[in-house]
């Protein structure tokens, strides 16, 4: 062996160190946060590129079809803080797998780590479904699916920041509603001032129903919050819409055929109104609308500040879209990732539990639901007594 | 465009309140199948929870098998509490055996 092999192989065991420690403390168990279920990936997987000076790192995970791989190799060269990831077809973007926003080409180690965590037990899932004859697309399938009356149903999220112009995010809108005839589409707020005076600094909640035709929308209608100032400069969230408005804004469709049956949407604006505000390619202005075709309302949503999910059910006839602030979606979205890590098995249908299992599992959700509601009691008669004992 | 798609997830992404949708109790008989709808079980179910109705809806019960059952009870613990200004007991009336 010479010297400069030594040296090579010296480094390399620092880094694999380095690694190794780098990980653990993202996974340390007082930070408890569990793995993705059905994950094979381990920090044992990364191995180290054939130079160590280059600072490269490969892992291979399980690929879409069974017994298939796919090969990933991080590059560490600037750094634990900014690693860059090549997949088996170049270069991967990193997405942040819960609020969906795109962060280009860098992240940490221990999200890329996550992230390969995740997509290995995606894949894996993957082949057990194609493998199920009810999700495959061949002609006895989809007979067996009318027989039992399976109908498809997805969901779709993605955050307002990765869309430069309204046509990519109407592209998408309309690749996320998958089978359903309803036609979504989005437009760039262009005059902050034409919108203003259109909406007359009002939101309406707008109803359409085959069933009552005459009653078209502005049931009830609420003061638009946001100042023209506000309207112009900042990104801001759902909630600054309106008093009242929560952090959630959305609205829902019925589709019989191409024709749009029934529509709920709440904190609108008749498009008619405000029709000059909105027009093609970038906004100038941090806000895009949305709206559906054959229906007379707009939904305003914040450009780089929403995550917004688009949902369909009964193959795409009943259509729902909402818009909700960033962070109130990241809480949300840590909750449920967490909750699906550590009850992945329950949840999973091709895996069969044993009695005591199903028990244990019993047992450890009624325990946690009884401590909550324990918790919640005593913080009760805590406020009762600071409040002179009364209720 | 980078999206991620929730094929399991059959409820409660746009749901404001977060609770479970109502089921129909097949009068008299009773429901003969677990009332997990994420997939299909085919259990029978052994397990209650009764949710109280809001806002005028009624009371209602969603019976289960004993996997969905802990599988729901946690999921309401673990995920609708934690952005719900309700308690356990504004909730849930009942639960336990059928
Ligand atoms: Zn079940
Ligand atoms: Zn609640």
């Amino acid at each position: 062996m010479t010297v400069n092999e030594t040296v090579r192989i010296g480094q390399g065991q620092r880094l694999q160190e380095q690694i190794r420690h780098n990980l653990r403390m993202y996974w340390d168990d007082a930070w408890d946060v569990p793995l993705p279920y059905n994950t094979e990936l381990t920090v044992e997987r990364f191995m180290l590129g054939a130079d160590a000076r280059a600072e490269t790192v490969s892992v291979e995970i399980r690929g879409s079809t069974r017994g298939a791989t796919e090969r990933y190799v991080l590059h560490l060269a600037s750094g634990m803080e900014q690693v860059t990831c090549h997949g088996p077809e170049g270069p991967v973007d990193f997405v942040h797998p819960l609020t969906m926003r795109q962060w280009g080409p860098a992240a940490t180690l221990p999200l890329w780590f996550d992230w390969l965590a995740r997509r290995d037990a995606q894949n894996a899932h993957d082949w057990v479904c194609t493998e199920e004859h009810w999700e495959s697309e061949d002609i006895e399938a989809q007979l067996y699916r009318v027989e039992q009356g399976i109908v498809s149903f997805d969901a779709t999220a993605t955050h307002t920041a990765n869309f430069r112009t309204a046509e990519q995010f109407t592209e998408w809108l309309q690749q996320a509603a998958g089978p359903s005839t309803a036609r979504l589409k989005a437009l760039a707020l262009t005059d902050a001032q034409a919108f203003a005076a259109g909406a007359e600094l009002r939101l309406y909640c707008t109803r359409l129903s085959d069933q009552d035709p005459e009653a078209p929308g502005e049931l009830v209608s609420r003061p638009l919050d946001i100042t023209l100032g506000e309207l112009r400069q900042k990104p801001l969230g759902v909630r600054s819409l309106g008093v009242g408005v929560g952090d959630w804004a959305g609205f829902s469709l019925v589709m019989d055929g191409p024709a749009v049956e029934q529509f709920h949407g709440d904190d609108m604006v008749p498009l008619s109104r405000v029709q000059q505000a909105f027009g093609s390619g970038e906004p100038q202005y941090p806000w895009w609308g949305v709206t559906v075709a054959g229906v007379d309302s707009v939904l305003l949503v914040p450009a780089r500040k929403a995550v917004v999910t688009l949902r369909y059910d009964r193959d795409g006839a009943d259509v729902w879209f909402s818009a909700q602030s960033d962070d109130e979606h990241l809480n949300k979205a840590w909750a449920e990732e967490m909750w699906s890590r550590r009850w992945g098995r329950e949840l999973d249908h091709t895996v069969q539990l044993s009695q005591q299992e199903v028990q244990a599992a019993v047992q450890s959700a009624e325990q946690q639901l009884a401590e909550l509601h324990y918790q919640q009691e005593e913080q009760r008669n805590d406020d009762a007594t600071s409040t002179g004992g009364r209720q | 465009m980078s999206t991620t798609t929730a094929r399991t997830a059959g409820r409660g992404v746009q749901s404001v309140t977060g609770l479970p949708p109502v089921p129909d109790l097949g009068e008299g008989e009773g429901n003969p199948r677990c009332m997990w709808d994420w997939d299909v079980c085919p259990e029978t179910p052994t397990k209650k929870i009764v949710w109280r109705g809001n806002n005028g809806t009624e009371n209602y019960a969603e019976t289960l098998c004993a996997r969905h059952y802990a599988v729901e009870l946690s999921r309401f613990t673990e995920v609708h509490s934690v952005s719900c200004s309700g308690t356990v007991a504004s909730h849930i009336l009942a639960l336990g055996d059928m």
